[in-house]
């Protein structure tokens, strides 16, 4: 009776400890942290989460995809497979695709050259992107016309001055 | 006793102000074309409103202050100092006019960081702005990197005999052929040349390693421009690492030491002259510091093991010790990562680097390597005086283009100007500390503002102090130019006040 109620609360209190593990686990880590704290991460799993920006830079066994999290952006480097998943790319013109990447973490990655990296194991797209529409901002185009207005007069004023 | 300058020095300069405002606003058509054939309709509108400025006052000061007179010396230096804060102004309108920057102060930090090619950025989220936009903070660097009166001389004046005054005010004692005029134009085909076969270079090196052909060219142009004018702008908030590319990081190396080079040893390879890199005083200095500091920085790096490979080890510290001297500020880490991570032995390699900068008459900052050499010779010449019986007539000379002897004249100017330097170095980090931070945070920043370099160690962002930002901006201004044109303008100001 003893060893099956000692039985019960170390399972209770394993089943506890992995499951809590498996949310922190879960939860995205900042590209800040990551950055100040290297250290910690280092050859560990991660979970990192942003915004797709630049282009998805495709070589022969992998791809570079660029991941801002509003802070910093990382560099992911992922299977072409998972590459193919995204369809938008942070720009002037467009909202980059959202992505979830779980990974390892390198704090100085020795396969690419010392970059502090992350090699994607899954990727999931959390919002996609599109693309911006761009309105024409009226107080701009006001002043425009105005300074237009001016340097006309400035020009007439000159041209009637050498003659 | 102090002489008041007169009305007609005043309307002498803001003629030739006027010139130079509109030269420089002229050059905003490039980026406002690119806006209209991209179609982007905001940022073409930006690049109107500052040309539209520029023009306008620029010609009321050209119809104002009327003169076909000369500049003096006094006039030439001034307006060298008064046009590069007027082209700071000008140049932050349509990088405020964006949204990118939090304040006008913000955009006028940019613009002076890109026109004196330094490199810090208090831009936000730069991954989502125009092409426009980043392809006017990279051409402000290249019309710094030569000169922004060099722009002017140029294109817009000629036969100009106070052109010359202009010249050296832009901290370009060295004239590479006997006509100033011509000697720009030198300038400008080197540069040219060099931006043909750069921006070629990178945009295939890109195309290979995965960019889309369109995106390559403009990141290829872009990077050129901020390279071998030393400044070390990039299209992208990660810099150098967003491309993750050894063959990438190959070619702005090489870009960033062409920039580092002497415009006049430029000429002599052009005019095949080949043996003169080998003779070269600048040269040979240079070669000797980079494997000093390099050994610097590596024992440093090694002793904390982040980098546990050579070849990687050799990778980071190599090429963030070239960007520190050549001024350029490019990074392949991050900037807490020079705080976080890098051991003292090697931040310190990493500043000393910083602070002695490249060749004279380059594009690059810092105290430059010439100076170092005259100090040394000085240095070395006075210990000889002493171990030398005393009626020995000891002459130096050393190898710059030709052999040239060292003169007390040349000893006293460099030593002044070195001086000068660390005197900006110590007034950044003291005003750094002022403001709250640590002594090696606020010494690096201000190293690499007075430079002209452009690495950071994260104090630079939009949030720092107004008085740190203001600081930063009176560095680069005062360190691209050299302080005698800075100096002589806060002269006429204060003989204004106080003059007779």
């Amino acid at each position: 009776m003893i060893s099956l109620s000692r039985y019960l609360i170390i399972s209770l209190f394993s089943y506890c400890v992995i499951f809590s593990f498996g949310i922190a686990q879960a939860e995205p880590i900042s590209s800040a942290e990551l950055i100040q704290n290297p250290q910690w991460y280092d050859k560990k799993e991660v979970v990192y989460e942003g915004e797709v920006i630049g282009e998805v830079m495709r070589r022969k066994d992998g791809a570079w995809v660029n991941i801002n999290d509003g802070e910093n952006s990382i560099g992911i480097w992922m299977p072409l497979e998972l590459a193919k998943e995204i369809t938008y790319k942070g720009s002037y013109k467009a909202k980059g695709d959202i992505l979830q990447i779980e990974g390892t973490f390198n704090r100085a990655c020795l396969q690419h050259g010392g970059d502090l990296d992350i090699h994607a194991t899954s990727l999931r797209k959390i919002k996609s992107g599109w693309q911006r529409q761009e309105r024409v901002i009226l107080g701009k185009r006001n002043l425009l016309v105005v300074l237009s207005v001016i340097l006309c007069l400035i020009l007439i004023l000159r041209i009637s001055i050498i003659r | 006793m102090l002489l008041k300058p007169q009305i007609k020095d005043l309307k002498i300069v803001t003629y030739y102000l006027g010139k130079i405002v509109i030269g420089l606003g002229l050059t905003l058509a490039l980026p406002l074309a690119v806006a209209l054939v991209n179609q982007e309709i905001n940022p073409a509108m930006d690049f109107g409103i500052g040309l539209l400025t520029s023009l306008i006052i620029g010609l009321i000061l050209i119809i104002l202050c009327k003169t076909t007179e000369d500049l003096n010396w006094m006039q030439g230096m001034s307006l060298v100092g008064l046009s590069w804060l007027v082209a700071m102004f000008l140049g932050a309108i349509p990088l405020f006019l964006s949204g990118h920057w939090k304040c006008y102060l913000d955009a006028c930090f940019d613009a002076m960081s890109g026109f004196a090619t330094t490199g810090l950025i208090l831009v936000q989220d730069l991954d989502h702005l125009s092409l426009s936009h980043n392809l006017w903070r990279h051409l402000m660097m290249f019309i710094g990197g030569q000169g922004i009166v060099i722009v002017a001389l140029s294109f817009f004046v000629r036969g100009l005999s106070g052109a010359f005054k202009m010249y050296a005010g832009e901290a370009r004692e060295e004239r590479v052929l006997p006509n100033v005029v011509n000697t720009a134009r030198f300038i400008w085909l080197v540069s040219i040349v060099y931006l043909i076969l750069g921006s070629t270079t990178l945009a295939c090196v890109a195309q290979a390693e995965g960019m889309p052909r369109g995106t390559s060219f403009f990141h290829g142009l872009c990077i050129f421009m901020a390279a071998f004018d030393t400044g070390g702008f990039a299209p992208q908030s990660q810099n150098i690492l967003y491309y993750h590319s050894l063959p990438f990081e190959i070619v702005t190396i090489t870009l960033m030491l062409l920039g580092a080079i002497n415009f006049k040893l430029h000429y002599s390879l052009w005019t095949g002259n080949k043996k003169e890199i080998f003779k070269n005083i600048e040269i040979i200095t240079l070669f000797i510091s980079i494997m000093v500091l390099f050994s610097l920085t590596a024992i440093g790096l090694n002793k904390v093991g982040i980098y546990p490979k050579p070849a990687v080890l050799f990778r980071k510290g190599f090429y963030q010790l070239i960007s520190a001297h050549t001024g350029t500020g490019y990074m392949t880490i991050y900037a807490k990562q020079f705080i976080r991570q890098w051991p003292a032995f090697a931040f310190m390699g990493v500043i000393f680097a910083m602070g002695l900068g490249g060749s004279t008459c380059s594009t690059t900052g810092g105290i430059k390597l010439l100076r170092l050499d005259v100090f040394l010779k000085a240095l070395s010449g006075e210990i000889k005086r002493i171990m030398l019986p005393e009626s020995t007539v000891l002459t130096q000379k050393f190898h710059h283009i030709q052999e040239i002897v060292l003169e007390d004249k040349q000893i006293r100017v460099s030593l002044l100007i070195f001086l000068m330097y660390l005197g900006l170095y110590i007034l950044g980090t003291i005003i750094g500390c002022l403001c709250g931070y640590p002594l090696p945070e606020a010494l690096f920043e201000s190293v690499s503002a007075g430079a002209n370099v452009g690495l950071s160690c994260g104090i630079t962002n939009p949030s720092m102090p107004v008085l740190l930002k203001i600081t930063y901006i009176f560095q680069m201004w005062v360190g691209r130019l050299e302080f005698i044109s800075i100096f002589t303008l806060f002269g006429v100001l204060i003989a204004a006040v106080k003059g007779k």
